[in-house]
């Protein structure tokens, strides 16, 4: 009987304790920030994970994030549940207006999608956007094709049918690689379009940047698109790919730096694929990080919102945007900081500023 | 009578070879069927040994930078999943804390009242919760408990997804255990002037300690390896966390984490190991217990 009564005991306690400590988040504004979370974007993780353990260890807060997906990053935030989520494709204006709240978006990092391949001997290999239009679509079938061999002079290319590996989850990183591929082909623009999930005309899926290199390993013949940073941990060979300035540019840490060299709105909301820099890599992206410009919600206290506004500079600052070359991303350019820093001036805690 | 003899001896011979090629064949698909397990077990301790060591159960998972400079330097990926064996703790035993008494009562319930339309329903309904997919648990886990009661993802609402998965399997474990419990003993504990409810506290559930530990245990090693439910409900984190109204890390979210950071996947195996390792030891105490336990009437 008495094991009984305890475990009761037990049970309320948890649930009173819970309880309060809910309540008490509403109530108290003043209350002191524990910890952040975020969620979202899967293909700039590897670099949050690194600064965020970084931060929880120099600043004493611990910032979570979970690599749950753009599209997650996107409805978790809609359901008001984290501080900031993450996502790789910017939201379109009739997305915002959906939202529950204006909603502010902050580049955190730049990043390449590029054409990995699995040719034995490794050939070092050159793309034109005639040739990814031609291999993606399913025009050209084999690696010894003279279209290739036209534009890889002297390159050792096997007598092996192309199998294209492509994602069958939604992803900012099909997103990113379908914005390029409608800006370079008209036919791809009107048969395929760009989306985070699309109606492939040839190939094989895998699920998951993770997938799609381990197919690509394993796969003689294949040609896939992922995020960069899996190709070089895994040291897969990528191509390099024609820009518009019509030179051909492997992807790398200034290459992409380079892409972003153009004007950039004050919103921040633009795609650099196509890039019109001459040095730059044609298939870049920013990667954002989006709040709510109102920081007021869910019970959320003042000091929360500021520890989120001090996290978010953070990230954008130089401690932290130096870390991205090591783990194969780009840092932002000068610009886009400057803009980020604006923005995140822009937030406010019940309508004052923070 | 000599020919007699014959014919019966060779019908034995032939019954003999008959019942040895059926144990063969029957010895062959049990092994064939036991296959995968131990070449799993196999694969894992190939790939996963050399992360086994100290650190790997008191520090944290690394980040990608700690991995990528360890593999330059061909060394061992540092760190270990100390934030996943706590998270999985904390979890697991709150769902433990929530699941174990209502399956206790309902088990009572269902082997008191074994006919009766109200006790038919429930036991329907204890069955079909059974087939509930894990990641429908983790999604009304979510409307539950992370939308309006934590406003965030939380180690509680991972919780409460896993303790609705393991409630069948006490429940049935519970009815199913005390009902083998023979009358004769709860009349006995009746007649001397017991109490009903001093009768099923006192008299039966000692009794019946043995079953309901064990479906108890294999509902907890049920739940420990679930990680749909966690990704939409305790979400994960690369720090120990003790709050469980907070983000909280698991062994089976850490695997999945690692499967997303090319520069963590050599951790896998480790961490896979670990969990395996974690749950065969459960099973394995659950059999200890229904053999030292087990009340010989």
């Amino acid at each position: 009987m008495k094991k009984i009564q305890l475990l009761l005991v037990a049970i309320i306690s948890i649930s009173l304790i819970t309880s309060c400590g809910n309540s008490g988040k509403k109530q108290n504004n003043e209350k002191k920030t524990k910890a952040l979370t975020g969620a979202g974007a899967t293909f700039p993780q590897p670099f949050y994970n690194t600064i965020f353990k970084t931060y929880t260890k120099s600043k004493g807060l611990l910032v979570t994030y979970g690599g749950i997906g753009s599209g997650g990053g996107i409805r978790s935030l809609k359901d008001k549940i984290v501080d900031f989520g993450a996502t790789d494709a910017f939201l379109s204006d009739k997305k915002l207006s959906e939202m529950p709240g204006n909603v502010l978006h902050i580049p955190s990092c730049l990043g390449a999608v590029v054409a990995a391949y699995n040719i034995p001997g490794k050939p070092e290999l050159k793309f034109t956007p005639e040739l990814m239009e031609g291999i993606f679509m399913g025009k050209i079938t084999n690696w010894n094709d003279a279209k290739i061999a036209q534009v890889n002079p002297g390159a050792n290319l096997p007598d092996l049918a192309i199998t294209v590996v492509y994602r069958s989850d939604g992803s900012g990183t099909t997103f990113i690689f379908s914005d390029y591929m409608s800006k370079v082909s008209s036919e791809w623009k009107e048969k395929i379009g760009a989306g985070k999930a699309l109606q492939w005309p040839v190939g094989i899926a895998a699920k998951g940047n993770p997938g799609v290199a381990g197919t690509i390993s394993a796969t003689e013949g294949a040609i896939g698109y992922i995020g960069s940073e899996y190709a070089f941990a895994q040291s897969i060979p990528v191509a390099s790919i024609q820009n518009q300035a019509g030179n051909f540019i492997k992807p790398s840490v200034e290459s992409v730096s380079a892409a972003a060299a153009g004007d950039i709105p004050d919103d921040t909301r633009v795609t650099l694929t196509n890039t019109t820099a001459e040095q730059g890599y044609p298939i870049s992206s920013f990667t954002w990080l989006i709040l709510y410009k109102e920081q007021a919600y869910n019970g959320r206290s003042k000091d929360q919102a500021m520890q989120t506004k001090q996290l978010l500079k953070w990230v954008i600052g130089q401690e932290a945007q130096i870390q991205t070359s090591k783990v194969h991303y780009a840092p932002l350019p000068e610009k886009a900081v400057l803009k980020a820093n604006k923005i995140l001036d822009l937030m406010t805690y019940n309508g004052r500023g923070l | 009578m000599n020919s007699l003899n014959s014919i019966s001896k060779q019908k034995l011979k032939w019954r003999i070879f008959n019942d040895k090629l059926f144990s063969i064949v029957m010895m062959t698909l049990a092994f064939v069927s036991a296959l995968p397990l131990l070449s799993i077990l196999f694969q894992l301790v190939k790939k996963g040994y050399k992360q086994i060591r100290l650190n790997f159960f008191i520090e944290v998972a690394p980040d990608t930078m700690q991995a990528m400079m360890a593999k330059a330097n061909h060394e061992i990926i540092p760190g270990g999943i100390a934030n996943g064996i706590v998270g999985t703790l904390i979890i697991v035993g709150l769902a433990s804390l929530i699941a174990i008494p209502l399956g206790l009562i309902c088990g009572i319930y269902l082997s008191e009242t074994s006919k009766g339309k109200m006790a038919n329903a429930v036991r329907l309904v204890v069955d079909m919760l059974q087939g509930i997919p894990s990641i429908v648990l983790g999604v009304i886990a979510y409307i539950w408990i992370v939308k309006p009661v934590t406003s965030g993802f939380s180690a509680l609402a991972g919780s409460v997804a896993l303790s609705i998965m393991m409630l069948p399997s006490i429940i049935r474990s519970t009815e199913e255990t005390l009902k083998m419990i023979p009358s004769t003993l709860k009349e006995a504990a009746l007649s001397l002037g017991v109490p009903y409810h001093r009768t099923i506290f006192k008299v039966l559930l000692p009794t019946g300690m043995s079953g309901i530990s064990t479906g108890i245990i294999l509902g907890i090693s049920r739940i420990a390896g679930e990680t749909a439910p966690l990704m939409l409900t305790a979400l994960g984190s690369s720090a120990i966390n003790l709050d469980i109204t907070q983000p909280s890390s698991a062994i089976p979210l850490l695997v999945w984490e690692f499967y997303n950071d090319p520069n963590l996947i050599d951790l896998i195996w480790g961490a896979s190991l670990v969990l395996l390792l974690i749950i065969f030891l459960l099973n394995l105490g659950a059999k200890a217990i229904v053999k030292k336990w087990k009340v010989q009437y």
